[in-house]
């Protein structure tokens, strides 16, 4: 008698047990099957954001593939991967791969949007017209090098022109992979006083 | 017959567990990022105000480098008090649905008169000195407003509000009907419901529970990063507790469940008189 009244209140149980996950399964393939792919979007939209910033992390040792001139491992953003030296000017300042303000504080921005030393295209770098920095870039002329020290070798380059351009132009800057070129931007008039609205570019090419 | 009506408990189940689910969301939804005061209270945690500030004098710093003007021109043109008011106006934006625009007056004003303390305004330079004056002023409303934003947010939060209490006054009257509809499906045996009840708990609460560890296992809500450091501490506050209250909500249900099922299973276990009617039902 016992052993039958348990068997019906198991029974009771399992079968609210099964509705129970019956209900959910069926709940979650209706909403997978209506708004999956918009939840999707939404997980990649947050994953997007979601910048793994463990700091025990090392990072992988730059190299480059000197085969198809790529980097084998590309610095991660707002270290500093090089040093740029310009002896004319007196001036060796770290290299940042990024572009924010933040960066600019610490030193020279690589626009994340350019090519890295070595990798045979354009490569982009901007600074403030600080003292500490390009304050001195009018005393630069056409022969002059630049030295670039990366964790992964030494390139030097010449600079063979210098130009004004509006601060609105900077990202028309020709970004390209058939030569390398070393553009270097700051902000112009270099002891102006107020908001600048123009920048000017130094051009290098690669010498060695 | 008795299939048939097998088939509309569950459907009724089914249904009281959307709403269920609706109404406890919501109400996690109502009590957390709906609500202005948690917001604030949250933004006093995390210290925003203060970060904000900081965020704020050191924004101004960067076009310090440019403007070749000495950084003693940024000396006290904004408070943390101001960072804090022109916050909670947002807010107020948001959640009041007021139209305050941020008044950046204040510092307009104590910036120029740092700037005609130093006596270097001439007529030549005094363009790129209103421009530059423009510029701190536009810093300011970007780091405060992220202004690109804020009228979609406006807009969002009243369509996301007004849409909620239509959908929460749907679901009062449809949860309303379905345990009704359970009550008169169980009129033999009312004690039924408690298990039809605890089924529809445990559905939900499974539901919850699943739905969360999806969330947490797809997306490292800890490392998320938007506009800045401060705003992207707050905003992975706010979710983290948003989660923990809906696991909460998952784990108290599944308690209930849990409970209405045991107590409809001793009632099983203890009704001999019913015990045949209960176990032909069954």
């Amino acid at each position: 008698m016992h052993n039958n009244k348990l068997v019906q209140a198991l029974k009771a149980t399992i079968s609210s047990i099964i509705v129970a996950f019956f209900i959910t399964s069926a709940l979650m393939l209706v909403i997978y099957l209506f708004c999956g792919q918009e939840i999707e979007e939404i997980f990649s939209l947050v994953s997007k954001v979601s910048i793994d910033i463990n700091p025990e992390r090392e990072q992988e040792p730059i190299e480059i593939d000197t085969d198809d001139n790529t980097l084998v491992n590309y610095p991660e953003y707002g270290t500093q991967y090089a040093t740029i030296k310009i002896d004319k000017i007196d001036l060796e300042a770290p290299v940042y791969y990024g572009d924010t303000l933040e960066i600019l504080k610490k030193g020279v921005g690589h626009s994340s949007g350019s090519y890295f030393p070595g990798e045979g295209g354009s490569i982009i770098y901007m600074g403030h017209n600080s003292k500490k920095m390009f304050r001195r870039f009018s005393e630069l002329q056409i022969g002059n090098e630049i030295k670039v020290t990366t964790t992964y070798g030494e390139y030097t380059y010449k600079i063979y022109d210098m130009q004004l351009i509006k601060e609105t132009e900077v990202d028309k800057l020709p970004i390209q992979k058939e030569k390398e070129i070393l553009m270097v931007y700051t902000c112009y008039p270099f002891n102006n006083i107020g908001y600048a609205t123009q920048r000017y570019v130094v051009y290098a090419e690669l010498v060695k | 017959m008795k299939v048939l009506i097998n088939i509309i408990k569950i459907i009724i189940i089914a249904i009281l567990t959307i709403c269920i689910l609706f109404l406890g969301i919501r109400n996690i939804f109502s009590s957390t990022i709906l609500d202005q005061s948690y917001i604030t209270s949250k933004l006093e945690e995390t210290n925003l105000y203060h970060e904000t500030y900081e965020l704020v004098k050191s924004n101004f710093e960067n076009y310090i480098y440019q403007s070749g003007l000495d950084e003693i021109v940024l000396e006290d043109i904004c408070t943390e008090e101001k960072v804090k008011n022109d916050l909670n106006t947002i807010l107020s934006n948001i959640y009041q649905g007021t139209d305050v625009k941020i008044d950046t007056t204040e510092i307009v004003d104590n910036l120029n008169k740092n700037i005609d303390e130093l006596d270097i305004k001439t007529s030549s330079n005094a363009k790129a000195i209103d421009q530059f004056v423009q510029h701190i002023c536009d810093e300011y409303t970007d780091t405060i407003l992220h202004t690109k934003y804020e009228t979609s947010i406006n807009e969002m939060y009243s369509k996301a509000v007004d849409l909620l209490e239509k959908i929460n006054k749907i679901v009062l009257i449809v949860a309303l009907v379905s345990a009704i509809l359970l009550i008169i499906l169980n009129i033999k045996n009312i004690s039924k419901l408690i298990q039809n009840l605890g089924t529809a708990l445990l559905a939900s609460s499974v539901f919850v529970l699943v739905a969360h560890n999806i969330v947490t296992t797809k997306v490292y809500v800890e490392d998320i990063k938007v506009f800045n450091d401060a705003f992207s501490n707050t905003l992975v506050t706010i979710l983290k507790d948003v989660l923990q209250k809906i696991q909460s909500f998952g784990i108290v249900t599944l308690v209930i469940a849990i409970v209405l099922i045991i107590v409809y299973a001793i009632i099983v276990f203890c009704k001999p008189a019913n015990a045949k009617h209960i176990a032909e039902e069954e």
